[in-house]
């Protein structure tokens, strides 16, 4: 059977891309714990003293 | 370059994409940045009694500046302030409360104490951190109320700023957690223990759910462990549950389980246990495990009398675990 080298050398091409990308994917993770960064993304209410309700209806 | 995070906060360790958050909803990768979005932004600020955390071993009668921002790294089905705990904040409006701010905020308004409550204060870790440094430099009190699911590293350097703690035990069984809370026993175990070395004011509360947590055995096996584990002085409140988000196919816990619960753990030899989450004659009193003196008598969120005297027993003098002063 011949094989096209070209649509071989593809293939190869492709495999090796994708095994590399594989390998390198785990190393773009990094570890971390959060750093404070103020930027709310939801609305945000303005606190008065009367924004505080005297017993939370919210348990705990 | 937008990188992809791993959270190293809780035993979770999430994997967050890009724009994504954890499953707290609330540690977000910001441009390969790990962000927590609601730092300064509660989305619940009350004035509480202390007796409602509960914390009953911590300046009963007084009150306590109550906040929360959204965000549980659980997702327990009888949770009962999901709408809360499980929002998002894109869908949540919260308050601008910078930590700086509160101390200031709770002493106008007459609270002596600052509580991280509601939530999961864990999860909005570096908020629930800069605001006890502040709180302690005015020199109130921190209480945590809390699941305990974090590691420990983090843990360890929020513990010093906290004065008292109540640490939901949700029940003594792994598959529990797995099943109901999507967590795991040990990584709470391991936090009750930390907490207590470490000097907090530790108070554990167990939320009975009929036919899940409530047999004889898994109470008396959770009782052993406390005592085992961290002192027969370690208050416990057996919280009675509700139908809830999820969980609405369960019956309230009846009165009789909380009172077989109560006796368990008295018999075990628990100094200090507490029914909760339902009016009783005596289920929230404090009592002297020495001589049976009523020491604190409470009714709902009321002192109806404080006799505990220079953090002792007025009748026998046996010392009683907490903070009274």
């Amino acid at each position: 059977m011949e094989i096209d080298r070209r649509l071989f050398c593809k293939l190869l091409l492709f495999s090796s891309v994708s095994l590399l990308a594989g390998c390198i994917r785990p190393s773009r993770i990094k570890k971390s714990i959060a750093c404070n960064e103020n930027g709310y993304p939801g609305k945000v209410i303005p606190l008065d003293r009367n924004a505080i309700r005297r017993i939370g209806k919210w348990a705990g | 370059m937008s990188y992809t995070l791993q959270c190293e906060l809780c035993p979770k360790y999430c994997i967050i994409e890009p724009g994504q958050s954890g499953e707290c909803r609330i540690r977000v990768n910001r441009n390969g940045k790990l962000t927590s979005v609601t730092y300064g932004y509660p989305c619940a600020v009350h004035k509480d009694p202390i007796e409602k955390k509960p914390v009953f071993h911590m300046l009963p009668g007084s009150w306590v500046l109550s906040i929360a921002t959204v965000g549980c790294n659980l997702h327990c089905k009888n949770c009962q302030n999901w709408e809360i705990s499980q929002a998002n904040p894109e869908s949540t409006p919260a308050y601008h409360l910078p930590p700086e701010a509160i101390p200031g905020y709770a002493m106008e308004n007459g609270c002596v104490s600052v509580a991280y409550t509601y939530t999961e204060p864990l999860v909005y870790y570096e908020y629930t951190l800069e605001s006890s440094r502040q709180v302690h430099q005015a020199d109130l009190r921190n209480v945590l109320v809390t699941a305990g699911y974090l590691n420990k590293e983090p843990l360890k350097k929020l513990l010093p700023y906290i004065d008292a703690a109540n640490i939901d035990l949700k029940a003594f069984s792994d598959s529990f957690y797995r099943k109901i809370c999507d967590a795991t026993l040990k990584p709470v175990l391991d936090t009750l223990v930390l907490a207590r070395t470490m000097g907090v004011l530790v108070e554990v509360t167990n939320l009975l759910i009929p036919t899940l947590n409530d047999s004889d055995n898994e109470i008396q096996e959770l009782c052993k462990w406390i005592a085992g584990n961290m002192g027969k002085e370690v208050p416990l409140h057996f919280s009675r549950f509700f139908p809830q988000y999820q969980l609405r196919n369960l019956p309230p816990t009846p009165l009789s389980t909380l009172e077989r619960a109560r006796n368990i753990a008295l018999d075990t030899g628990l100094y200090y246990v507490y029914i909760g989450n339902i009016m009783t004659d005596n289920g929230e009193n404090t009592i002297c495990h020495q001589c049976g003196k009523i020491l604190v008598q409470r009714q709902g969120y009321t002192i109806l009398a404080m006799n505990i005297k220079n953090g002792r027993c007025p009748r026998c003098n046996t010392e009683v675990y907490g903070i009274w002063k």
